[in-house]
């Protein structure tokens, strides 16, 4: 076990933010980082080419994948006792679906995903609901509150999405920080559950 | 490694990361994307190539995340990676978290207390 307060280490911890194209990702990431948020760039692998439609590209050599990046840094304090400091790493995922393999990384170690929905267009987050599920990584449904689009029940919503009692479903307002970061511990603390449900071999 | 006298710097455009690398495919070092270093118990010497200076500076201020600095610098992930690991061998970096930490999301020790802090937020 890890000795309190020994160390100027810091512990990094992944939280994947996915959901639809338009859906409101960047602006939740940039809502809730301390940093103005960053956009990574990643060449594509062979293993990724060898999958991608190049119809229409075929003169392109290598293909970029751009991801939002943010982070939440949490430091010990006389508030909260932390073994070590912890820098939370928020990673935008791209939405196009054939860039999945590359969210087999993401979600290799991270703390769950928020799947970011809009009431409007709900089916464009079911292909990100169904690979956390496969993946058995903690995740939660978080409803962007759009303006004009209709406000729907949580039952209703999680009906239409398909998931288990066990999956919360939240609304929010991506555009906010203190909404945003709900939604961040509502993850954690469904992630904190699972946990303690299963013991980590 | 770091410190070596090779290709020049700035303004080549497109091709000049992978130039940079040596034609190098694979980091020396184990890095994921959110893997954080800060600056190591020797600091350069002598003054090193201005990309890894660049990549350097990023981490004076403290730990900081592969993504970061690889956003910061505007350069591919795969490629920072490459530089940083070798900072890492010159002993110019050095990882900044706790040894045997793989399994911290499932902590529900350390996920209490993440779920503590953004409490506090």
């Amino acid at each position: 076990m890890l000795g309190y307060r020994n160390s100027d280490l810091t512990l990094s911890l992944k939280i994947v933010v996915s959901g639809g194209f338009g859906v409101g990702k960047t602006t939740l990431v940039g809502a809730v980082s301390e940093i103005t948020p960053l956009r990574t760039e990643e060449t594509l692998t062979e293993a990724g080419i060898g999958t991608d439609n190049l119809t229409g590209i075929a003169q392109k050599s290598a293909t970029t994948v751009a991801m939002d990046y943010g982070r939440i840094t949490l430091r010990s304090g006389h508030e909260v006792q932390l073994a070590h400091d912890v820098q939370l790493q928020l990673f935008g995922t791209p939405g196009q679906e054939r860039f999945w393999f590359m969210w087999d990384d993401l979600a290799k170690g991270a703390v769950g995903a928020v799947v970011l929905a809009d009431t409007r267009r709900l089916a464009d987050c079911f292909a990100a609901i169904e690979f956390f599920e496969n993946r058995r990584l903690p995740f939660l449904v978080a409803l962007n509150q759009f303006p004009d689009a209709r406000r729907y029940t949580e039952h209703k919503v999680r009906a239409a999405l398909g998931v288990s009692s066990s999956v919360p479903v939240v609304s929010c307002d991506a555009r906010d920080r203190a909404s945003s970061r709900d939604v961040l511990t509502a993850l954690v603390s469904h992630a904190l559950h699972r946990a303690q449900l299963v013991p980590s071999a | 490694m770091a410190g070596d006298d090779g290709l020049l710097d700035d303004g080549l455009g497109a091709v000049r990361p992978y130039a940079l690398v040596g034609g190098r495919v694979t980091p020396s070092q184990e890095l994921d994307r959110a893997s954080l270093v800060k600056t190591g118990p020797s600091p350069p010497s002598t003054p090193l190539q201005s990309h890894y200076a660049k990549a350097f500076d990023l981490c004076r201020a403290g730990a900081v995340s592969v993504a970061e600095i690889a956003a910061r610098l505007g350069q591919p992930l795969q490629i920072v990676k490459i530089w940083l690991a070798d900072l890492i061998v010159d002993d110019y970096l050095t990882n900044a978290m706790p040894d045997n930490c793989a399994d911290a999301a499932t902590d529900p020790r350390i996920l209490g207390e993440v779920l503590a802090g953004l409490q506090k937020l």
